[in-house]
């Protein structure tokens, strides 16, 4: 099995290093436990100096926004659209983008102690509802990120928590720029189409659309930044993207048809979330993600038995992918809900035309089916023999989807083990690992 | 003619009289769903209103359903149902959007001209004007079965309904969604509306799970002119039947 530590482990690693306990990309954890991020003391981590520099990464962005801020950067907030809007907004010199959303992961990292999800309730969002709503309370109580000078949220076919968070949030007095995303169907025979990247044909009049709201996007970061946009500055920042999300890609390659797994489920977790839009810092992003492919590619391959799993939808308590491994399991493909940050983007076309057809491949804002067949695709290809479908507690999409892709899996003989995540699961732990170990011997059966 | 069920009513029937269509925006009080059938579609996680949607057509009660794009239960519930028709609403109102909106139309279009009239025709629903000393608004989710039992409930305070803002009540007459990004213009125009027809309470109703709906009562509060109470509607049973709604409805009314 693969080695993992806890904190004090982790920080008893650190100290080898030789670098100092507060470096910000690879100082000791424990500084972290120490001020408020209370559920690392409940996590296990991969003993490595790239699993330290992406840890210490993921932690110290609070910081390098406020440093940026200082050394006169300006802030965007992108909300929901998850992959796409960054690549505009890295496009100006001067600004930087981070998804507020970041924020459904506070109440997990401080596990419980704060007092978001009771402003939260305050501001109109309470229990019962996804746990975004803590990026209201972030707001509210100006503590957790600096507020950023702009706000730019996708609407339209978007999930209904969110869809009420950006509202409330605009209602509160965070002006929000809201963009039209449609739902994605696929064209009828009579009207004009497209073939996006993803494969689908869909009408041409949607990624008109779209382009015409980003280019109302630049608009807007070019009065933000004082700064003009051009073709060649946006097919730069495509390239970047690209070339960031390549090498992710083929970390994910390597992980996940791995014969045993070469890096934690966790970890993976974190390493995919960077994409969406690279946490804060597009160049130390690229390092972390080239450090923990080194780190992969330096381990050799060796025979496995671990239950291949694919996982659906990220987990509000990062605890959980943890109990993946505990429980017998190796990740073995993902989608947490952004496929299309992780597609190549045409740098053959106009720049935000490109953006435009991406974006629309994102997979919550097509039918059901859609996703439950990308999902059926990933599986074959990484040679996962079974899902687990994390529900997102209050989540309204989660019953329709968890349905859709259980269906087309057992059409194919895939098992798949249906659970929820809160924020904190300690309490659920035991009925979690008895339906992760029952998937795990099920693989384990049907490939004896 | 062609039988069908929409709880939106953002186009007008005449659109659907030219395509040979008679369309229903609430259901006959008489009109049988088996509650069983709906009630384990709760069970699975799936709303009140879109188990309705599904029931009725599987249940030939209607040829066609149409729902639209601004919640993630109807968005998903038309998946599979070649008689269910997903309308994209745009949420943002720009010229752009518009033309998603036109494309939109010419495929409904298509849509009803390809249904087949197989659905015995269903009585009108009943309306029921109520009258008495307090007027109110009703705003939120749609009323499956119209407002009826609300109304005779509202009776005994002296009170009725002079606005019904619901989603498949009038709601399409302020010309602007709650759902909208941004939403002052709704605001805008339902403070001025209330003020207009002196209503002196609103009722913001809403099923368990529409999570828009719910989150709205944070801005209601904070800007009409007027008291406003929430209203849950508890799955698959008369919503006012339900002792904690009377309760509630009953203590808003004695403090108006």
């Amino acid at each position: 099995m693969l080695r993992k530590v806890n904190l004090h482990e982790f920080d008893c690693f650190q100290k080898t290093l030789g670098v100092a306990e507060n470096d910000q990309m690879l100082g000791a954890l424990g500084r972290h436990f120490r001020t408020g991020d209370r559920r690392l003391n409940n996590i296990l981590f991969h003993p490595s100096r790239a699993s330290l520099q992406l840890w210490n990464f993921l932690m110290t962005e609070e910081e390098r926004l406020a440093q940026a801020r200082a050394d006169g950067v300006k802030l965007v907030g992108t909300l929901k659209d998850l992959g796409t809007v960054p690549v505009i907004v890295y496009a100006f010199d001067s600004l930087r983008a981070f998804y507020p959303d970041g924020a459904w992961w506070l109440p997990c990292f401080k596990a419980l102690t704060t007092d978001l999800f009771a402003v939260a309730e305050a501001c109109g969002m309470g229990e019962g509802m996804c746990p975004v709503r803590a990026m209201l309370a972030a707001f509210e109580t100006k503590r957790h990120f600096p507020i950023p000078e702009l706000l730019i949220s996708s609407t339209g076919a978007i999930c209904d928590d969110f869809a009420a968070a950006a509202g409330r949030l605009h209602e509160m007095g965070y002006p929000v720029h809201f963009w039209e995303m449609p739902h994605v169907r696929s064209a009828e025979p009579y009207e004009e189409s497209v073939v996006l990247p993803d494969g689908r044909r869909v009408p041409t009049a949607f990624v008109d659309l779209v382009e015409r709201e980003f280019a109302l996007i630049v608009e807007k970061c070019e009065a933000l930044s004082h700064e003009k946009m051009t073709d060649g500055k946006l097919a730069r920042s495509i390239a970047d993207a690209n070339a960031i999300r390549g090498t992710l890609n083929t970390l994910r390659e390597k992980v996940y048809t791995a014969p045993r797994p070469k890096l934690p489920a966790l970890e993976m977790l974190i390493a995919e979330m960077l994409i969406i839009h690279y946490c804060s810092d597009k160049d130390l992003c690229r390092k972390v993600l080239d450090d923990l492919l080194a780190e992969v590619e330096a381990t050799p391959d060796e025979p496995g038995h671990d239950a291949k799993i694919y996982w659906v939808n990220p987990v509000a308590d990062l605890r959980a992918m943890n109990m993946l491994e505990a429980c017998g399991g190796m990740l073995c493909g993902t989608d947490f809900m952004f496929p299309q940050a992780l597609m190549p983007i045409s740098e053959n076309k106009p720049p935000l035309r490109a953006l435009a057809e991406v974006a629309l491949c994102d997979v919550m804002c097509a039918p059901t089916a859609v996703r439950a067949e990308h999902v059926l695709r990933d599986v074959q290809r990484f040679g996962a023999k079974g899902v687990v479908c994390s529900r997102i507690s209050g989540a309204s999409h989660c019953a329709y989807e968890a349905y859709a892709i259980r269906k087309i899996l057992t059409e194919q003989a895939i098992p798949l083990a249906d659970i929820e995540i809160q924020s904190v699961c300690d309490s659920f732990e035991s009925s979690m690992r008895t339906r992760i170990e029952a998937l795990c011997e099920i693989i384990r059966g049907n490939e004896a | 003619m062609k039988q069908l069920f929409s709880l939106d009513r953002s186009l007008p029937d005449e659109f659907f009289a030219q395509h040979d269509c008679r369309i229903l925006h609430t259901l006959p009080a008489s009109l049988s769903v088996p509650l069983s059938e709906v009630n384990a579609r709760l069970r699975e996680g799936i709303c009140e209103h879109a188990a309705y949607m599904q029931l009725l057509l599987e249940q030939g009660l209607f040829d066609g359903v149409i729902v639209t794009t601004h919640c993630d239960q109807m968005r998903r519930c038309a998946a599979e149902q070649p008689r269910m028709f997903l309308l994209n609403l745009p949420r943002v109102e720009r010229p752009s959007a518009a033309l998603l909106r036109n494309l939109e139309l010419t495929r409904l279009g298509h849509f009803l001209d390809a249904l087949e009239p197989q659905a015995a025709p269903l009585p009108e629903p009943a309306r029921e004007p109520g009258s008495g000393r307090i007027r109110l608004a009703l705003l939120g989710s749609p009323m499956l079965f119209g407002i009826g039992s609300l109304t005779r409930f509202l009776a005994n305070y002296d009170a009725f309904i002079a606005l019904d803002l619901t989603e498949n009540g009038n709601l399409c007459t302020l010309e602007t969604h709650p759902f909208s990004r941004p939403n002052e213009p709704f605001y805008v125009t339902l403070t001025r509306t209330l003020q207009a027809q002196h209503i002196r309470g609103v009722i913001l109703c809403r099923t368990t799970w529409c999570d828009q709906y719910r989150v709205m009562m944070a801005h209601l509060r904070e800007v009409l002119p007027c008291p406003v109470t929430e209203w849950v509607l508890i799955p698959g049973a008369d919503p006012i039947a339900e002792p904690r709604a009377q309760t509630r409805l009953g203590a808003f009314l004695e403090s108006l």
